[in-house]
């Protein structure tokens, strides 16, 4: 009986490819691990375009499901009352840190906290975006640099922009899970480091002899006070010693269409 | 089947929720042989969306996700003889 010899090519190959893969994928990690802004450089170009037409079409389908609803005024009308009311709610809420923040600011005349604002489009937010980041269409070529601060709805500290490239930029949001920021609680303006929680969400761990409302707006150490949250719920522990705060950012971020970026 | 994958991970990367992306990324690597390139969407999520402050920290998340399927997937078919 003759055997036909088994080929070792096939295998040989596929292993050959595959270590290939191996190297290639390794080499692409390497690139982005030692120079991080290698790929956004290149890419964020090509994708905004797709990230600015994203708006147009989405926007249109939206609008033409609405119209199909003959209803589309009402529903516009709604919409802009809705916008007005929120933004009304949270100047009143921007009163109450502008009251405090007055009084101490009295002792300390001649200082301003006054920054140059750059409005920027939002391209890309989460929940497309893994981590807490957005991706606006301001850069270095609008005087956006790294570290500067980020805003929304006129005075509420959202974030800050951790990498300017020449036409766009990328802004790391406070709330980014685990990231610890220095806030100031209440009108009486306690000290604490609040921890991000994701998705516009903080938590605050104080003693519980402190008192702290439901309501009460959270600041951030500045010469200007910018509303950074409002208390959403306080839970005092079993032992009674400590009470974690709960706390969110009063805007949503996926309803924000533009931030303020405050260049220094 | 390798070319429809690269099309809807292309616009679940730049369009969709990230879940939506993990779940293509997983369908793909399991009904693609071989899905090396899987591993390059993750370094380029990664670098579009990543920053230094990460998720606790931890900047690569999406590189590392699709590491472990890539990983999953190639073990799963290689016993099952797909």
């Amino acid at each position: 009986m003759t055997y036909l010899r088994r080929s070792n090519r096939g295998p040989k190959r596929a292993r050959g490819a595959a270590i290939a893969a191996i190297v290639a994928l390794a080499l692409v990690f390497s690139v982005n691990y030692f120079f991080p802004r290698a790929f956004p450089s290149l890419l964020y170009p090509v994708s905004s375009l797709f990230w600015k037409s994203e708006s147009g079409i989405v926007g249109w389908f939206v609008y033409m499901g609405k119209i199909a609803q003959s209803k589309y005024s009402l529903v516009k009308e709604n919409r802009r009352l809705s916008d007005e009311i929120a933004a009304r709610d949270r100047s009143i809420l921007a009163l109450d840190a502008l009251q405090s923040e007055n009084e101490s600011l009295k002792t300390a005349l001649g200082r301003t906290g006054k920054e140059n604002h750059v409005l920027g489009v939002i391209l890309s937010r989460p929940p497309v975006a893994p981590y807490d980041t957005l991706v606006v269409d301001a850069g270095t070529g609008d005087g956006v640099k790294a570290g500067d601060k980020v805003y929304a709805e006129g005075d509420v500290l959202i974030g800050d922009v951790t990498e300017a490239f020449g036409g766009q930029s990328k802004i790391s949001l406070f709330s980014t899970p685990g990231r610890i920021t220095s806030v100031l609680v209440g009108t009486s303006t306690i000290a604490a480091e609040a921890t991000g929680r994701g998705g516009g969400n903080f938590i605050v761990k104080l003693p519980a002899k402190i008192s702290v409302v439901k309501g009460a707006v959270i600041t951030v150490p500045s010469i200007r006070s910018h509303v950074f949250g409002v208390v959403d719920a306080v839970i005092v522990d079993s032992t009674g010693s400590l009470q974690t705060i709960l706390f969110k950012s009063p805007v949503n971020i996926s309803q924000l269409r533009f931030v303020e970026i405050g260049r220094k | 089947m390798r070319l429809i994958f690269h099309i809807a991970l292309v616009i679940s990367l730049l369009y969709l929720p990230w879940w939506a992306g993990a779940v293509v990324a997983l369908s793909a690597c399991f009904l693609v042989d071989r899905f090396y390139e899987i591993v390059v969407y993750g370094i380029i999520a990664d670098a579009f969306y990543g920053t230094r402050f990460g998720l606790y920290g931890f900047g690569s998340v999406a590189t590392l996700y699709t590491v472990i399927v890539f990983t999953l997937a190639s073990i799963v078919r290689k016993r099952l003889a797909w």
